[in-house]
């Protein structure tokens, strides 16, 4: 691979040319930062700069405040932060720096002050940029570039998933629901040997897989309690999912990402006509579209950036500014929308805001709108939001194409490149910045094409590791190793996924596991505490959006599981199954259960335990019903390999 | 470096059919040397160790059930400063209080429910920091009670579903004047009094509702057709006069803009004349508005007279069922 | 529950950002916290009686001169509340009113979010109820029961605006209430459905073992030890706690045949059971058609109910750790009690080891606008939480951290407490 030579050259590069810089110094972002951040940056912040001073980033550390410059590099007893550090006279509270967190700062200061920003600048972006590759060999670079990572971090990868792994894995990421067992069956005993890349494809050209994706932007989007009030407002739960409908219609249709953008943020006019509009006011408040709400979640969801801080003030973390913010805002100030619909008021003027009397600092300042990172626009006053669209969705905009690209590996891996998935920023470097650009740009050459992003990743060996571990491995070791995408993580099934899943195993589309009954009359509008089976369902088994490696199911949730009566009261698809000529036997049911649950079949233990299980059961149906639930019940059941 | 022990110790608890049968055995009693260990042996069985206040730890074995037995308080004499036991519908009795007597320091002690009776007690009348006791649901009796007023600083004393008596508490509060007991029988007699005579108006004033509804029922229902003819004549009678009233209104508007417009003093005649009729003409549209009122409110009542007087009867039965339980609760409480 | 240094997560985050470095750097380890050897002290329990919809104030515990309802004596001397409140009455020497609550709101979905988070809402990000704040303070971990419970006790009207539901945020999801959809029936899916449990979970045992085996992982563990949890619960006396056929036929009369009542005597058992914080809420007192009529028809059974509780807790001994809250989202307009009213309004607790017997606050007794002003020591909605928090013994001045690193306190720092009521 003529890629290959090039990054252990630069990583050799950079080894060798960085002045006495030794492999374990302290580095900025991880070893210095995540001290200051907790220890200094609420007095020497965004927020507050005491004594003048700011130590947010290094340029500002050297710049200094009151006394001085804060550090001087290379000489820690000459820098006036590591003598106050020092000598315990900061911080000035009781929470005083440990040993080990004052070694590691003097210890960075004598290094010079690295970062790993620097080390990153000059990643390389692992393939040809400016035209749209083969997927084969965009996932083959994407290995080749993660296993040179792991090589260096001497790391050793996990093998590859065996086919059951895969195909459930696959099935649930791309289509959010498990496979049948009769398309379980059909791959598993397929000998073509390009049955993985075949499956792929087959499943992108799939409605589900609109379906899964667009839910999934749903949920992005939008909390599952949505933020309706005044008396008797109504919920728009109905149309929040018609905006994951028709986000899916889109995905699934192969729309390119940047023409979906474009159409949710220039959107104007009612909801049946144009499901996006709601995005304005699910962002706002009240139920009313506010400019810093629009602002916030664009910049979260198109633009990798987190802007909730900056509304009040300048971010007392980051580096952005309550007037970027602002800037941004002014963009959506013209526009008003609620539940129902999306205007934008026409008129000139310059294009700018004016910071409300809500935010902490400067209101009734005047921001003139900006692009990010850029000084004003040359817009005219009125086409506000399409020019912030035709910005952003540009083919070299720096925000756009790396933020879903990121969110897309963030999906598959549990992780994104950048973490959090949506906070892209100068010292917040991603952890593989080749591999970030290598993908970002990919995104962009093929016209923002979100199905051939998908087949890049898929199709990569790092997507379709193995997430087993090895008995007895060390804890911190595995994480390290899947951290660095060298195993793929082991993750909790989501309540959508879940319940497509439930209610394909149990052949019923209206599978209801409320605990009412709605006759007992709990379920009237919106003052219910229960209302409709899907609601119900998406909040009694909801996991944790930032991490789908965290298992937070508790006792009701395990209880309906375990006790549930339609859990145990059999499927249409089983009662098929065993009316079918020639009646068939034990083994065949028992692995028919088995593939439309866990898509696999059953080991010989597994069957021995079966046949025990069935003989004791008082009819042949109530057995299998009660396989049937031991299935749903297993944790492999729950998690995705 | 960690392993995935806590993984390892699921896996053999799922491996054993055990999940299915009953729940493991409970250690029996081993004698122990320090605190930690002591601490240990506590959480074995299920106990929790808090700390309770400034000095001192709170043991709670609330919910360990019938495992713990009298022989398991030992570790308690290995903690230092126990100043609060939770031992509420555990299996010890009268033998374990021994060793609680020994636990000089301790301020609470909670024994709801357990088979201890009046010997046990006396095991505690060395208690000396003791503030609370709580003996719900046991079988002490007014003896055992009596032992109790050796202890100097008790400030709480609980009960309730015991044999203990009346008379017996009313004794322990002379001896003890400084601590408050639960049921107390002075209060429960104010309250017995206050329910009788909420319980008295409460029928005094179902009477009053019953006697108007039987009024009704003998005088206005069988009107009940009449009046109905009256209002609806009245309410059509309404409607004309407000209808009557608002064509004069408007009339009256137009004349006051016709002389708003420039119009001379003819005009301003017209105007106040108008204005006059309209007001008159609301006014009478008023007083049959009340009246209309009246008949409706009188119809209702005659129409809904028999079952008023039925839910009143009832309503009586009740209050008078709720007087007599009220009057038996006081002769009880005396 | 207040972050640790550095989560265990981002230290790892960080070090892979690191790729020369994927050996453990020695002050990793010095993070990982000592767990305590013993448990923090136990906090007091707390039954909130949620009344949906904003009952009226001057038809319950603040009746005016020239009111609607007329005024009786209680217990103690010099304190009045309404004559169709008479068991309450009695109970007061262990109650205390707080009449002056004022709190800015009066929109029923803003008010309900602003009283039970002492926060008022906010676009960025959910702040958690105060039964998740006590769950993630007072309760234990890994314990059979949740920390915090919900009954619905019904309702008898459906209004009073969107239902609130209490969210932990970011104190983790293990801190969500669960929910007790019907007192009468208890803990949902707690009985086992199908005969044969006991052979299913060996069927279930065996796959689960070899799993575990093959992913030693922490998500597998969660799973298997939440799902080991429940079937105890399932077999454990602790869940006979939800079951009201335990008590006597005796008890179940004293506390009313209504579903409120019957949802008290459900909350005292599961206190009992050591759940830390259980909120019964009542919908439909949204009475903008005029409180009068409403409230007299809810009086008999909302006394019997809360006065019950009251005496049987202190029969028990539970008084003193236990905490009894009586409001809604905010009072009604004084008079007829038609409107919200959020400026002059009154709850009442009994019970927590407060020094009871009293009244915080006061409203304006003369004029053609009765009660329509606070006189005396004004009650906002984050001195009540705080107030509430440090009741049951939860230190106020902690601090969480949400999302974006942001610090919460877990009271706004401008809560004045109301600390004559604590001893």
């Amino acid at each position: 691979m003529p890629s290959t030579p090039r990054i252990v050259v630069a990583l050799a590069l950079a080894l060798l040319t960085a002045p006495a810089v030794r492999a374990d110094d302290p580095l900025l972002e991880r070893d210095v930062l995540p001290v200051l951040t907790k220890q200094c940056l609420g007095c020497h912040g965004g927020l507050r700069q005491k004594g003048g001073l700011d130590l947010r980033t290094v340029p500002a550390m050297l710049k200094g405040g009151e006394s001085g410059p804060a550090v001087k590099a290379r000489d820690a007893a000459a820098s006036e932060m590591w003598k106050r550090i020092e000598s315990d006279e900061m911080p000035p509270n009781d929470k005083k720096l440990t040993a080990a967190e004052k070694a590691a700062i003097k210890g960075w200061i004598a290094a010079g002050m690295p970062t790993v920003a620097q080390r990153q600048k000059d990643a390389d972006p692992l393939l040809a940029t400016g035209k749209k590759h083969d997927p084969k060999e965009v996932a083959a670079t994407i290995d080749t570039h993660l296993d040179k990572v792991l090589n260096v971090a001497k790391l050793k990868p996990a093998g590859r998933s065996e086919d059951a792994e895969f195909l459930r894995r696959v099935y649930l990421d791309l289509t959010g629901r498990v496979p049948t067992a009769e398309q379980a069956a059909g791959f598993l005993d397929s000998k073509d040997a390009d049955k993985r890349a075949k499956l792929i494809d087959a499943l992108l050209a799939t409605p589900q897989y609109g379906e899964q994706f667009g839910r999934t932007w749903r949920d992005w989007i939008c909390p599952p309690e949505l933020p309706s009030d005044a008396n008797g407002g109504k919920q728009p739960h109905t149309e929040a999912q018609n905006l994951g409908k028709w986000l899916g219609t889109r995905f699934a249709a192969g729309d390119p990402w940047d023409a979906i953008a474009r159409d949710v943020l220039t959107a104007e006019g009612d909801i049946k006509s144009k499901p996006q509009v709601i995005f304005f006011a699910l962002s706002g408040e009240g139920g009313k579209a506010t400019p810093a709400g629009s602002a916030r979640a664009t910049a979260s969801l198109f633009m990798g950036v987190q802007f909730q801080c900056a509304e009040c003030h300048d971010d007392p973390y980051r580096a952005w500014s309550q007037k970027e913010h602002w800037a941004l805002a002014a963009f959506f100030a013209k526009t008003t929308g609620d539940f129902g619909k999306v205007s934008e008021s026409r008129g000139g003027g310059r294009p700018e805001i004016t910071i409300p009397k809500s935010a902490f600092k400067n209101a009734g300042n005047n921001v003139p709108a900006a692009f990010l990172g850029e000084k004003s626009p040359a817009v005219k006053g009125d086409a506000l939001r399409p020019a912030f669209a035709e910005w952003l969705t540009a083919k070299d905009n720096p925000y756009f194409a790396r933020a879903f690209a990121n969110r897309l590996w963030f999906y598959f891996f549990s992780r994104g490149i950048v973490n959090p998935v949506d906070d892209f920023r100068e010292l917040n470097p991603p952890s593989h910045p080749g591999l970030m650009k290598l993908l970002a740009n990919e995104f962009a050459d093929s016209g923002f094409d979100v199905k051939h992003l998908v087949r890049c990743i898929c199709n990569s060996e790092a997507y379709q590791r193995t997430s087993r571990v090895a008995a007895g491995a060390d804890e911190q070791a595995v994480a390290a190793m899947t951290a660095n995408f060298g195993r793929m993580p082991l993750r909790v099934m989501t309540a959508d996924v879940l319940l497509d899943s439930l209610k394909l195993a149990y052949g019923d589309p209206k599978l209801d596991l409320r605990a009412i009954d709605p006759k007992d009359g709990n379920a009237n509008g919106e003052s219910a505490p229960v209302a409709e089976p899907y609601l119900e369902f998406l909040r009694r088994f909801g996991t944790n959006e930032d991490d789908a490696t965290d298992f937070t199911h508790g006792i009701p949730q395990m209880l309906a599981m375990i006790n549930h009566p339609r859990l145990l009261a059999g499927s249409n698809l089983l009662d098929a199954k065993l009316k079918a000529k020639p009646a068939p036997g034990a083994d065949e049911v028992v692995e028919f259960l088995y593939l439309s649950t866990l898509s696999r079949r059953p080991t010989a233990a597994e069957k021995a335990a079966a046949d025990r299980y069935l003989k004791k059961a008082p009819d042949p149906t109530k057995g299998y019903n009660g396989v049937l639930w031991m299935l749903v019940n297993r944790t492999e059941y729950l998690l995705v390999r | 470096m960690t392993r995935y022990a806590p993984v390892f110790f699921l896996f053999a608890l799922f491996s054993a059919p055990a999940l299915a049968a009953d729940p493991p055995k409970v250690p029996p009693y081993k004698a122990v040397s320090t605190e930690a260990e002591a601490l240990a042996r506590i959480e074995e069985l299920g106990g929790v160790v808090r700390k309770a206040g400034d000095a001192g730890l709170e043991v709670d074995f609330h919910h360990t059930g019938a495992a713990i037995t009298d022989d398991h308080l030992q570790y308690l004499l290995s903690l230092k400063a126990v100043a609060v036991l939770r031992l509420k519908e555990t299996a010890v009795t009268d033998a374990g209080l021994a060793h609680v007597g020994k636990l000089t320091g301790l301020r609470r002690l909670y024994l709801e429910k357990t088979a201890i009776t009046d010997a046990g007690l006396k095991q505690l009348t060395g208690l000396k920091e003791l503030e609370y006791l709580n003996l719900f649901g046991t079988k002490v009796t007014d003896a055992g009670v009596a032992q109790l007023k050796a202890l100097p600083k008790l400030a709480q004393l609980f009960v309730a579903e015991t044999p203990v008596t009346a008379a017996g508490i009313v004794a322990f509060q002379k001896a003890a004047p400084g601590v408050r007991v639960v049921p107390d029988p002075a209060q429960e007699r104010e309250r017995a009094k206050s329910a009788l005579e909420t319980a008295k108006t409460a029928v005094v004033n179902a009477e009053e509702a019953l006697a108007t509804a039987e009024k009704d029922a003998a005088e206005l229902a069988p009107k009940a057709a009449q009046l109905k003819k009256e209002l609806d004549d009245s309410t059509k009678l309404l409607n004309d006069a407000k209808k009557a009233a608002d064509e004069l209104k408007k009339k009256a508007d137009d004349a006051t803009k016709r002389f708003k417009d420039g119009g001379g003093d003819k005009a301003k005649k017209d105007a106040d004349e108008s204005r006059q009729r309209a007001d008159d003409a609301q006014k009478a549209a008023q007083a049959i508005q009340t009246k209309t009122d009246q008949l409706r409110q009188q119809s209702a009542r005659a129409g809904n007279a028999k079952k008023r007087a039925e839910d009143a009867k009832l309503a009586l039965d009740a209050a008078r069922r709720s007087e007599a339980d009220a009057r038996k609760l006081l002769d009880e409480s005396r | 529950m207040s972050q640790p240094l550095l989560r265990r997560r981002d230290l790892l985050k960080l070090s892979a950002a690191g790729l020369l470095s994927g050996a453990s750097v020695p002050w990793f380890e010095s993070l990982a916290a000592a767990a305590p050897a013993l448990k923090k002290p136990r906090g007091k329990s707390c039954i909130l009686l949620w009344m949906d919809g904003g009952p009226s104030q001057q038809h319950t515990f603040d009746p005016k001169p020239n009111g609607e309802f007329k005024a009786a004596k209680t217990a103690v001397p010099g304190i009045h509340i309404v004559e169709q409140l008479p068991q309450l009455g009695q109970c007061m020497d262990d109650m205390v009113l707080l009449r002056s609550m004022k709190t800015e709101i009066n929109d029923h979905y803003d008010a309900k979010y602003y009283l039970h988070t002492g926060y008022k809402r906010a676009s960025a990000f959910e702040h958690p109820a105060v039964g998740c704040i006590a769950s993630s303070q007072l309760g234990l971990p890994n314990d059979d029961l949740p920390a915090f419970v919900t009954i619905d006790a019904g309702s008898d009207k459906v209004n009073g605006g969107r239902f609130y539901r209490s969210v932990p945020a970011y104190l983790g999801p293990q801190h969500a209430p669960l929910a007790v959809h019907d007192p009468y029936k208890g803990l949902e899916n707690l009985k086992e459905s199908g005969g044969d449990l006991a052979d299913r979970l060996e069927l279930l045992g065996s796959g689960e073992a070899q799993f575990a085996k093959e992913y030693p992982l922490p998500a597998v563990g969660a799973k298997q030890a939440a799902f080991d949890r429940a079937v105890r619960l399932m077999r454990s006396k602790r869940a006979k706690a939800f079951d009201l056929e335990q008590e006597s036929e005796k008890t179940r009369e004293e506390y009313g045949a209504h579903k409120f009542g019957q949802s008290c005597l459900l909350a005292r058992r599961l206190v009992e059971a050591g759940v830390s914080f259980v909120e019964v809420f009542h919908r439909g007192w949204d009475d903008h058609e005029g409180a009068a009529k409403r409230i007299a028809a809810r009086a008999p059974w909302m006394d019997a109910g809360m006065s019950a509780l009251i005496r049987d807790l202190k029969q028990r001994g539970m008084l003193d750790d236990t905490l009894v809250v009586w409001m809604g989202e905010f009072g009604r307009s004084p008079g007829d009690g038609g409107g919200h009213f959020c400026n002059a309004w009154s709850t009442a607790w009994a019970g927590g080891g407060l020094k009871t017997g009293q009244v915080i606050g006061k409203t304006s007794e003369t004029g053609k606008n009765a009660g329509g002003t606070v006189t005396e020591r004004p009650i906002s909605a984050p001195d009540y939480i705080a107030t509430l928090c440090l009741a049951l013994g939860i230190d106020i001045h902690q601090e969480f951290t949400a999302a974006g690193n942001r610090p919460m306190p877990l009271a706004d720092k401008t809560a004045k407490p109301i600390t004559e009521i604590l001893k």
